[in-house]
């Protein structure tokens, strides 16, 4: 378990960035910091965190701020299916530990420790998990209290954080060039719902699922 | 290998949601979001990094402010 947590304190630390980031974020959407300190911990996804805090503040809604949350963390349906077989052996609160604490980040660390030293199982998946939910919450709890601390912070384009964060997000997602025609689909049919004066959250859904709908026509030879 | 069907719509959505949560907030935002979005998508495509694009682009967004 110690192997793992040394192991991901170089990655910890860039996630410590990101962390101290949201966290400013969190605070500017008047966030507490206790509440900052549980969404770390109960959601720990930087992505579906930003994402739920952006929809809270636009639609006042948590369903909206829940649905957005949520969506952008799919992909770890596949993730933890992926980790169930090298969790043989654990008891029931290191696995959920790593359940809790899996991330792109730690997982692809794990695969390649495992690649060249088959000893490194569960356990090690568990220390990285824990050395990574400790930097997100201290950064998260961290950014908080900055943002507090630091009045107006309008002045330094806080305005613009959440998209920018969307837009470096979408670029880490970016599949290749059979997405084009898909995600112009969904960024042209959202902009041109609330053009038209519907609520945010509704040409959200709209319009991303006729992203999806796109990659089926354009796509039909799935591969 | 085709995916089954969930699976895919699993794989698609998320990068549709991000897209659309931009075009959300362009449509709502004003001229200097435009600006700050192109040079952060122009950030994010060289340096695929979040914290560069998310500091760039807010300091597009101020200086493209005080212009428009």
């Amino acid at each position: 378990m110690r192997r793992g947590f040394l192991a991901i304190l170089p990655l910890a630390l860039g996630v410590a960035l990101y962390g101290f980031a949201f966290g400013i974020l969190a605070s500017e959407a008047a966030f507490s910091s206790e509440g900052i300190a549980v969404m770390a911990l109960a959601v720990f996804a930087g992505a579906s965190q930003i994402a739920a805090v952006d929809q809270f503040l636009s639609t006042g809604t948590l369903v909206g701020a829940a649905f957005a949350g949520a969506a952008l963390n799919l992909r770890y349906i596949g993730i933890v299916a992926s980790v169930v077989p090298i969790l043989k052996g654990l008891n029931w609160p290191l696995r959920l530990i790593a359940f809790q604490g899996a991330t792109d980040e730690n997982f692809a660390l794990t695969l390649a420790a495992r690649k060249s030293d088959p000893t490194v199982g569960g356990r090690f998946l568990v220390g990285t998990a824990l050395g990574l939910m400790i930097a997100w919450l201290l950064s998260t709890v961290a950014g908080g209290l900055a943002g507090q601390a630091i009045p107006d912070l309008e002045r330094f384009g806080i305005g613009f954080a959440f998209t920018a964060a969307f837009i470096a997000m979408a670029r880490a997602l970016w599949p290749g060039r059979q997405a084009l025609v898909p995600w112009a689909a969904a960024f042209l049919g959202t902009f041109a719902l609330v053009w038209a004066g519907l609520p945010t959250a509704v040409a959200l859904v709209i319009g991303a699922i006729s992203g999806v709908i796109m990659d089926f026509v354009v796509n039909p030879h799935d591969g | 290998m085709a995916r089954p069907f969930w699976r895919r719509v699993l794989d698609v959505f998320p990068g549709c949601l991000v897209t659309a949560l931009v075009a959300s907030a362009l449509a709502n935002g004003g001229a200097a979001h435009l600006v700050a979005a192109l040079v952060a998508l122009a950030v994010a495509a060289i340096t695929r990094n979040i914290i560069v694009t998310m500091i760039l682009g807010m300091a597009a967004f101020v200086l493209a402010g005080q212009f428009l």
